[in-house]
């Protein structure tokens, strides 16, 4: 059964090299035929492997784990590269190669006119196959390597327009950041190789005890004789891992600059698949975050604050693809709150409605900025809805979905997360309990939040009149020295406003297609989730899915459930009555001298922050270890060792006379000495 | 008759030799420093003869015209590069050619 998550990897691998060495030559065709094709097989693969699941009873054998070689033994370590089939990493599978091949069909009309063609799929391959790699991993040893080789992936697409100054400096942002992570995440494995002697999820290692809570995670049991302080440690270094991945605080800020990278790149990598990594690596190891009673508030807290901090940014942003980045941040924070709250199905469920949806937002702002020839400022959109059909209805029913308004599939979802936190809260006793009452109001809150900027967008690029000045000539991969000769002709600009509007039209059918297929999951999504509201056992196919895996969500009693969609629900309402009021008749932007404006505006100045808290002392540190340890010590040393060489030589050269009659006699008095010395010695 | 003794032969042979390794260190023209070369393969083969003749043996015979053939070559060789220098450099000054100086 596993064999066949084997064929779901292989595809892209395959992909990946033949685009990589060959792409360069090849006609169109050829490479969209390898790049879809490839991510086609994997995503058929996939779903055979769900459905091969899905046969299986009971459902606590769902589970097939298969070494494909044994990579390393040292000592009691024995690393295997196996691959884990449950149903944890047949849910992941199935959205990553899915919502994969949509994007990658897109990509195609939205990559048309790029020279580098090629490289882009080429790299989205690849991309697939480390995404691939990492969830059916069946230790945390090969989860490590492909949660580095996305985040290589993920580096080469945001720099994938190399001659931008921007998106290099983001890509390298971005890696550094991710780092970071990888780091905290290689510290968690060193702990617990140190303490437990395993590094896989569940089965093995002499000090766990086995199939205690169900198979494919580590068992609780097993871990009882970590110290409280290891116990803590484990979880943080690995959410740490988490936040720099999902882009939680503090370790948010490469992911709004990865917005550099082509949209379908933002949709695919930095909104609906590599993003989810930490939220399903804090799944994959929920047992682990149990063990402490801080863990998981942590987790919830750090979730919470960055979905309600990324909301607020994303109020006040004007280029589209930074309020949706924002808006990433934000319910990637949702997902981390519901698994704080022990419902890590509901994080599993939100990150899948949420890749729908949100690869839906990008896409359509991505089929926005092509048609408009690469503007990506709201002030210079509105009233596409003219133009734009499609695109226009596909992105309704996204911001609908990201909104939380029912019957749409975020409904379900967050609501999930919501009643879950809520349910959290009256169980729980001691200062946690408030803890948990607080999460869910500023998950409560921030719902509003995000209708209301959701709802702006909205209103900024469809309704109203146009502002803009019809479709910028060059493509979105304008040069600096483009954008000049863009002012310059300013001046004699093309008419404004509505005329202009005509010469903007809907994207070619290559872009309409997953858009169109994303709005019917968008809107349909939600059924796969829990119908909490009405009976919790009636409904609940992923829930009951995962369970297996993630243990079954704490069941919360209706009335609460209702109080906190209803509560869910007047705030979206209400930030949705906002949005109409104040942008309904078409945005217009005002400056705002309101400091708390200035401040989410200006991104609360946190990367002003670091630069001057991190970058800049180590900068200054690096510049001094250069002057020192480099300029003095090394170099120093060095040209310390050749003058004494060439002090020592000054003497040596002048018995090099370049006179023949000296070496002559040289040599006559050598033989002369030798001579004497048999003659003296006898 | 009296045989003349055999150590006044090397003596002769030591003296030429010395004659010969002088010439070679202090004089600056390339063909006195031939000869005086010359002198020094001479008194060599002088000694070879005498112990020769001493030892009542053809091997030291043999030698000498092993060095007569080698010393034949020697100066071939010698007086063409002695041109050639010349050709260039118009000059066969010994203490001017030291372009091999450290």
């Amino acid at each position: 059964m596993a064999s066949l998550l084997l064929w779901v990897l292989i595809p892209p691998l395959l992909g990946f090299i033949i685009l990589g060495l060959l792409g360069r030559t090849l006609p169109r065709s050829a490479i969209l035929t390898v790049a879809w094709g490839t991510v086609a097989l994997s995503f058929l693969f996939a779903l055979s492997a769900f459905l091969s699941l899905l046969g299986v009873h009971p459902d606590s054998q769902r589970v097939s784990d298969v070494s494909v070689y044994t990579w390393a033994i040292a000592g009691d370590l024995q690393v295997h590269f196996g691959l884990l089939l449950d149903p944890l990493s047949a849910t992941m599978l199935l959205v990553i190669t899915g919502v994969g091949l949509l994007i990658h069909i897109y990509s195609a009309g939205y990559m048309a006119d790029d020279p580098g063609f090629w490289r882009f799929f080429s790299y989205m391959n690849f991309f697939i196959f480390a995404m691939t790699l990492l969830v059916s991993a069946d230790n945390l040893l090969f989860l490590l390597v492909g949660w580095g080789l996305v985040g290589l992936a993920s580096f080469l697409l945001i720099g994938f327009w190399y001659q931008r100054p921007a998106a290099t400096a983001a890509a390298r942002k971005a890696l550094v950041i991710n780092v970071i992570g990888d780091f905290g995440l290689m510290l968690a494995i060193f702990l617990l190789f140190k303490h437990l002697n395993t590094v896989d999820y569940g089965y093995g290692g002499p000090n766990c005890i086995p199939g205690t809570s169900g198979y494919g995670v580590l068992t609780a049991a097993s871990c009882q004789q970590l110290g409280s302080l290891v116990s803590l440690a484990i979880p943080l270094l690995l959410f740490v891992a988490c936040a720099a991945k999902s882009a939680q605080l503090p370790l948010y800020m490469w992911l709004p600059d990865a917005m550099e990278g082509p949209t379908p790149v933002s949709a695919l990598i930095h909104a609906a698949t590599m993003v989810t990594a930490g939220v399903y690596l804090v799944a994959r190891t929920h047992v682990l975050f149990t063990l402490s009673p801080y863990a998981l508030p942590i987790v919830g807290a750090i979730g919470g604050l960055t979905a309600l901090f990324a909301a607020t940014i994303a109020l006040t942003q004007l280029d589209i693809k930074r309020v949706l980045a924002y808006s990433t941040i934000s319910q990637l924070g949702y997902m981390f709150m519901g698994e704080s709250a022990g419902s890590y199905s509901a994080g599993i469920f939100h990150l899948t409605t949420h890749a729908y949806f949100k690869a839906l937002l990008f896409l359509g702002a991505g089929a926005v900025i092509h048609a408009l020839g690469g503007e990506q400022d709201m002030r210079e959109m509105g009233g596409l809805r003219y133009r734009m059909r499609i695109t226009f209805w596909t992105f309704l029913i996204a911001v609908l979905a990201i909104s939380g308004i029912p019957p749409f599939a975020g409904f379900w979802s967050k609501d999930d997360i919501l009643g879950a936190l809520l349910t959290q809260a009256t169980s729980v006793g001691g200062a946690a309990r408030y803890l948990y009452y607080g999460l869910w109001g500023l998950g409560v809150l921030t719902a509003g939040l995000t209708a209301l900027y959701m709802f702006r967008l909205f209103y900024g690029i469809f309704m109203g009149s146009y502002r803009g000045a019809g479709p910028l000539k060059h493509g979105h991969a304008g040069s600096e020295e483009e954008e000049e000769e863009e002012a310059l002709t300013t001046v004699g600009r093309r008419r404004r406003g509505e005329s202009a509007l005509y010469e903007i039209y809907e994207v070619p059918a290559v872009m309409t297609v997953p858009l169109i297929i994303l709005a019917i999951l968008s809107t349909i999504g939600g059924l796969v989730g829990s119908f909490a509201l009405f009976d919790y056992s009636r409904w609940q196919p992923l829930n009951a899915f995962l369970a297996p895996v993630l243990g079954s969500a704490p069941e919360g009693n209706l009335p609460l459930l209702w109080l906190s969609t209803g509560a869910s629900l007047i705030f979206a309402l209400l930030g949705l009555l906002i949005a109409w009021r104040r942008y309904g008749q078409g945005f217009v932007y005002k400056e705002s001298r309101n400091p708390f404006y200035r401040l989410a505006y200006n991104k609360y100045y946190v990367d002003e922050i670091g630069i001057a808290l991190l970058i800049n002392p180590l900068l200054w540190l690096g510049r001094q270890a250069s002057a020192l340890l480099e300029g003095g010590l090394l170099d120093g040393g060095s040209r310390l060792v050749g003058r004494a060489f060439s002090l020592v030589s000054a003497g040596g050269r002048r018995l090099q006379t370049g006179y023949v009659r000296n070496y002559a006699l040289a040599i006559l008095i050598g033989v002369v000495l030798i001579i004497l010395y048999y003659v003296v010695r006898g | 008759m009296t045989t003349i003794p055999v150590s006044w032969y090397l003596i002769v042979s030591a003296l030429l030799f010395t004659i010969g390794t002088i010439g070679v260190l202090v004089r600056r023209n390339p063909l006195i420093i031939f000869m005086s070369i010359e002198l020094m393969l001479n008194a060599v083969n002088l000694a070879f003869v005498t112990l020769s003749s001493y030892l009542d043996s053809a091997d030291g015979q043999v030698f000498v015209f092993i060095v007569l053939t080698v010393a034949a070559a020697e100066v071939v060789v010698g007086l063409a590069i002695i041109v050639s220098i010349f050709r260039t450099r118009r000059n066969i000054d010994v203490d001017e050619m030291n372009l091999l100086r450290g």
